[in-house]
């Protein structure tokens, strides 16, 4: 049922002493002596919560991979571990679970020991809507979004990120942000806590 | 001598922009020729001390009356506005004679108007009180009647105006039979 | 010779303050009313450009020159450059009947700080301030765009409307000044000892609702509502052009209209008066200069009231706007002009 809510109408004595207009004007006016709760965007940044959607980033082998499911993955599919580069088991299923696969272009590279490491690892990030899918899909949570979010850039080819700068983000995202408790804003001096300067330089 | 080029000046002004009014096809220039006349008319007002008529013909003519056409201005689409067509030709030529007509009898005022007060009495009187109060005395007192006539017209032609665009309630419900 | 020469320097230099005055301090209003809405939504506004966004103004300036200029195709070039004129110049011109202080004295030659001080001043404000009607209504001819005529339209609605509810909400204060110069006004004020505020408060809020209609502001600026309308008639206004029209609109015209009514209700130049009493003058301590500053004192706390009503109300419908003119606000001012005409004699006469 639609609750209905009737506006009582103005008496007289209010119509004549534009009550209702004093009450809002006394509202601004307390509101514009109060401090200012803005940032200023470009000197000062929020940072933003751990569950950002950001730029995406590949995170590399440091021992605090899920276990057994990487090990398993790893034995599938013959993959050599390098501890300190990326993660990825090449098993294609981001590629999959995406809406845009063509995004991705991922090769292997074979090694003359008969194993596996990722070679090619090309993401357009023009296509990507940042839905998150891809790493919902990723087994061995090596495929995350990260918190950088100034995506902007002069020309397109920077937008296409590589294993390298994958990697990068990645390496920069577990030392700055791996052991923070994983919750969305929940109190204010979260939300106010500034963000430092990043210091990958993907370009 | 200063006064005299001003008053050139505006009334030079006023007969291009009415010339300006009846050559022009278009009726948004037709509308602005027409304001420019008002103003240069009311600037000659002004050149000749007669303060009061010139800042009324500013608000009545240039604004509360020509700002009517500016809805009939805002509704003219752009072809319409572009076509030759709409001119009243052999109504112009039948109103000609009215025209002369008209121009004699205000000739024949003013000059009778002029002769009534040959030792510029009137002149000494604005001097002495100023504009807006021989304008309010003259109304109050020679012109009484008249004035209160004008009103009394001017109210009725306001409630007529109020009957006629009055909302027809009833004519609306019952449509839909 | 040399008298005359004098008396069209005298007004020469008397045009340009007055030019600078509107168009330096119109300007400088934008970053007012930036700061304003700001603050009351809680935020600092402009603080990049310059000491807290001191250069702003000039900033946008530049912005706005060096913008493409860009032309509705099936607009009319003349009036579309014309209506600009019409809303710059009246605008501009009324500021010729606003008297800013006393009259001064400098080099024994008396001076008074009014451009012209004819006797009918205050029917040319308001003659000239309603010319602006045309510019908007050509603005929105000319560019050949839906909205721009909507806009267009609406606004010359609003202005008919209220141009009479304004008309009439200032024969009270003439009625007890007796005069419609701007200047005589301000004297009455002081010979009499009393601001018109005291007894007009009703013409007062009238001319206050009037003041927001004409410019635009909100809770009246259904023009160029930007929800249903863009930006109203400068929709196909681009560059400087469509930075002068706001800069007329919203500045210029708030200023004039500001102190005309700081003239009217607020007795001009004076100090603080205690109604049939006196005068009382805390900056005494100015000398010459107190009547000046309390006429920028006063116009500006009008203006700052101007803003903060802007920046709280929410928008009328076009029809609740011109029915509170012809149904509350005309006939509120008619009765007060009679109530005035009944009583003012008694006292003053
Ligand atoms: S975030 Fe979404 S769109 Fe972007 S790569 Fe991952 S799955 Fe594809
Ligand atoms: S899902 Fe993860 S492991 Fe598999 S290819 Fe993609 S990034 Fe590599």
């Amino acid at each position: 049922m639609v609750k209905r809510v009737f506006q009582r109408p103005l008496n007289i004595i209010e119509r004549i002493l534009f009550i209702d207009f004093i009450k809002g004007l006394t509202v601004t006016l307390k509101q514009a002596f109060r401090r200012t709760i803005t940032t200023h965007y470009p000197y000062e940044k929020l940072t933003p919560p751990k569950r950002f959607r950001g730029f995406l980033g590949h995170k590399v082998i440091d021992g605090r991979e899920p276990q057994p499911a990487f090990n398993e993955w790893v034995e599938r599919m013959k993959i050599e571990v390098r501890p300190g580069s990326s993660r990825c088991v090449v098993c294609l299923l981001c590629k999959r679970a995406c809406p845009v696969p063509q995004l991705f272009e991922i090769e292997p590279e074979k090694l003359p020991n008969g194993k596996r490491v990722i070679g090619v690892f090309n993401m357009n990030l023009m296509l990507c809507t940042f839905c998150g899918l891809c790493v919902d899909a990723c087994p061995v949570d090596c495929l995350f979004n990260s918190d950088i979010h100034e995506t902007a850039s002069y020309s397109r080819k920077d937008a296409i990120l590589d294993l390298k700068a994958l990697e990068e983000i990645g390496r920069d995202w577990q030392r700055r942000r791996e052991k923070e408790e994983d919750k969305i804003w929940s109190d204010d001096e979260q939300r106010q806590r500034l963000w430092y300067e990043n210091d990958v330089s993907i370009r | 001598m200063f006064k005299l080029i001003v008053f050139i000046i505006f009334s030079a002004w006023a007969v291009i922009s009415s010339l300006g009014v009846v050559l022009f096809s278009n009726p948004v220039y037709v509308i602005l020729w027409l304001l420019s006349a008002l103003i240069s008319i009311a600037g000659i007002f002004f050149v000749a001390g007669a303060e009061l008529v010139g800042a009324l013909q500013l608000i009545i003519y240039a604004v509360a009356i020509a700002v009517f056409y500016i809805f009939v201005l805002t509704a003219v689409p752009w072809e319409k506005a572009l076509k030759k067509d709409s001119h009243y030709r052999v109504e112009g030529v039948i109103a000609f004679p009215f025209i002369i007509l008209l121009y004699i009898e205000m000739f024949i005022v003013f000059t009778l108007g002029v002769m009534a007060s040959p030792k510029k009495q009137l002149k000494l009187f604005i001097e002495r009180i100023g504009n807006a109060e021989v304008v309010g005395s003259i109304l109050f007192s020679k012109y009484f009647i008249a004035f209160e006539i004008v009103s009394l017209v001017l109210l009725m032609g306001m409630i007529g105006a109020v009957l006629i665009g009055r909302k027809e309630s009833q004519t609306y419900d019952g449509d839909t039979s | 010779m040399m008298e005359i020469a004098i008396n069209l320097l005298i007004i020469l230099i008397k045009i340009l303050v007055i030019l600078a005055i509107a168009l330096g301090i119109g300007a400088y209003l934008t970053l007012v009313e930036r700061k304003v809405a700001a603050h009351i939504q809680r935020r600092p506004g402009p603080m990049v450009v310059g000491w807290h966004g001191l250069l702003q103004p000039i900033a946008d300036g530049v912005k706005l020159i060096t913008k493409e200029d860009l032309f509705p195709r099936y607009g009319n070039r003349f009036l579309y450059n014309l209506a600009l004129i019409m809303a710059l110049v009246p605008a501009v011109l009324v500021f010729a009947v606003v008297p800013f202080g006393p009259t001064i004295e400098i080099g024994g030659r008396e001076i008074k700080p009014i451009l012209t001080d004819v006797n009918v001043g205050i029917l040319l404000v308001f003659g000239l301030g309603s010319l602006a009607v045309y510019a908007i209504a050509l603005a929105g001819w000319a560019s050949n765009s839906k909205y721009a005529l909507i806009g267009s339209m609406r606004k010359a609605g609003i202005i008919i409307s209220y141009e009479v509810a304004i008309t009439f909400a200032v024969m009270g204060p003439l009625m007890l000044a007796g005069t419609l110069s701007t200047f005589e006004i301000v004297q009455a004020q002081i010979d009499q000892k009393l601001w018109y505020f005291w007894v007009q408060p009703v013409a007062f809020v009238v001319y206050m609702f009037s003041l927001l209609a004409e410019t635009g502001r909100i809770p009246f600026d259904i023009q160029e509502a930007e929800a249903e309308l863009v930006t109203g008639f400068t929709v196909e206004y681009g560059g400087i052009k469509f930075g002068l029209f706001p800069l007329v609109e919203w500045y210029v015209e708030v200023l004039t209209l500001s102190a005309i009514a700081v003239v009217l209700f607020f007795g001009g130049w004076s100090p603080i008066n205690i109604p049939f009493l006196g005068f009382v003058d805390p900056l005494f301590f100015l000398g010459p200069f107190a009547p000046f500053v309390w006429f920028v004192l006063k116009v500006a706390l009008l203006l700052l009231f101007v803003l903060w009503l802007h920046w709280t109300l929410p928008r009328y419908r076009i029809d609740q706007i011109t029915a509170i003119a012809w149904k509350v606000m005309l006939p509120l001012a008619l009765l007060n002009l009679v109530i005035t005409a009944v009583i003012a004699p008694l006292i003053w006469r």
